[in-house]
């Protein structure tokens, strides 16, 4: 039986229980006031009767309340408590999100003035000795070198208060610019579907998110399988879906997918679906998942002016 | 020749970038290791571009902004800098618009916003 009929049933009973001790009180009351008064006429034990009825549907009536008000206020202290526990987590998330971040920020720092003495010192040593060094070496270490540089910049991602700047753009083809610059491989079936949608975004921050969500897509597929990317509008929203034919996520993992720094990858940082989730909610979105199959779905605006006004008279209300 | 000013608390940093940008035929005038040696710097000597370095101790990069804003508002300032970029720039926007680049830079890039700020 399921906790929802167990406490119907229990609700049921103690209405039954309540109108039995109301009918029992009054019942007692008649009894013992008809016994001290010893009444024998009909007309007065009619009244008595009716007086007794009365009572007992008061009595009865009072019972139910109070239960009814005692389930509304243990409802209310669940709402609250859930409440009070997603806040926590929340704020919780914020704070270790501030640490990483100001830790993140520093070693960035720290990191970035030896990559460029790195850099720089190559530069002068294949000015210097241009033989000494092959071009496919110097684009190498060039390469290696602006990677280094790019990871601190994503990492950062996270850290920066969003500095927004929206503009009108094409979402089908801000998705195909991210998958251009994405090495698929040939064992890689990815096919994009979906009506041409114009919304408001900021183009470089959508970009990082479909380019995590594809790189991730990939990484669980084992670059070798399917991906398909579907984009639809629904009630002046778009909804973008990022499905892949990977393997079936624990229900545990799909919980704590977006809780910075957690990852089940090897060299994974645990901070790119959280950042994701930041360029989302920074838009007035949403994004979550679900699996099996694995399906990343991003909910947007289509337009951020509209949505901010329909907040701000919320906030007001 | 184009004539520089370079202010990083990093030495290395310093010394490497001079050697650098004097194999690509610019002259490095000056090199300060805090706000206030590089607003002296800018002070003493003839240059016609400061790189700037943000996070420097005693005086920093913010400082020695305001400061050169005030005292030689024709130097050109060109910010380098290892700190997230969007936050330098809000930091420095109440003095004006300038070229940032994020360490590691392109040696190229930063050579030709040199020439392009003469």
């Amino acid at each position: 039986m399921k906790i929802t009929e167990l406490r119907k049933h229990r609700k049921n009973f103690l209405y039954a229980l309540y109108i039995v001790i109301g009918i029992w009180i009054a019942v007692g009351t008649v009894t013992v006031y008809i016994q001290l008064q010893d009444y024998s006429e009909g007309y007065n034990n009619l009244i008595l009767l009716l007086s007794g009825l009365v009572l007992s549907f008061f009595t009865s009536f009072i019972l139910i309340s109070y239960e009814k008000l005692r389930q509304r206020l243990f409802k209310h202290q669940i709402f609250l408590e859930g409440e009070v526990n997603q806040k926590t987590k929340l704020l919780l998330q914020k704070e270790k999100l501030a640490g990483i971040g100001e830790l993140a920020a520093r070693i960035a720092h720290d990191i970035r003035n030896p990559l460029s003495i790195l850099q720089n010192s190559f530069e002068i040593m294949h000015l210097k000795h241009p033989n000494l060094v092959d071009s496919v070496d110097h684009v190498r270490i060039t390469k290696s070198i602006n990677r280094i540089s790019h990871q601190i910049d994503d990492v950062l991602v996270h850290v920066r208060e969003a500095n927004m700047k929206f503009e009108k753009e094409i979402i089908n083809e801000l998705i195909l610019k991210t998958i251009e610059k994405i090495t698929i491989p040939k064992t890689v079936d990815l096919k994009i579907s979906g009506k041409y949608v114009v919304i408001e975004c900021d183009e470089v921050k959508l970009e990082a998110v479909f380019n995590n969500l594809i790189l991730n897509a990939l990484e669980a597929i084992d670059y070798k399988g399917k991906i398909l990317i579907r984009v639809t509008e629904k009630n002046r929203q778009v909804v973008i879906e990022v499905e892949d034919s990977g393997h079936e996520l624990d229900p545990e993992i799909l919980d704590r997918m977006f809780e910075p720094l957690f990852t089940t990858k090897q060299r994974g940082t645990g901070l790119g679906l959280v950042s994701c989730k930041k360029i989302i909610e920074s838009h007035h979105g949403k994004i979550s998942v679900k699996s099996n199959p694995t399906i990343f779905t991003i909910t947007l605006p289509i337009e951020q002016s509209v949505r901010a006004k329909v907040e701000l008279q919320n906030q007001n209300q | 020749m184009t004539r520089v000013i370079i202010a990083d608390d990093d030495r290395d940093v310093v010394e490497v970038l001079a050697m650098l940008l004097e194999c690509k035929g610019i002259e490095v005038s000056a090199v300060a290791h805090n706000g206030k040696e590089a607003f002296d710097a800018v002070k003493e000597n003839q240059s016609d571009v400061l790189l700037l370095d943000i996070n420097m101790p005693v005086y920093d990069g913010y400082w020695t902004l305001e400061k050169i804003k005030m005292a030689c508002p024709d130097v050109k300032i060109i910010i380098l800098s290892g700190e997230i970029i969007d936050n330098v720039r809000n930091k420095i926007s109440e003095f004006g618009n300038f070229t940032i680049h994020s360490k590691p830079f392109d040696i190229d890039e930063l050579v030709k916003d040199i020439c392009d700020a003469v």
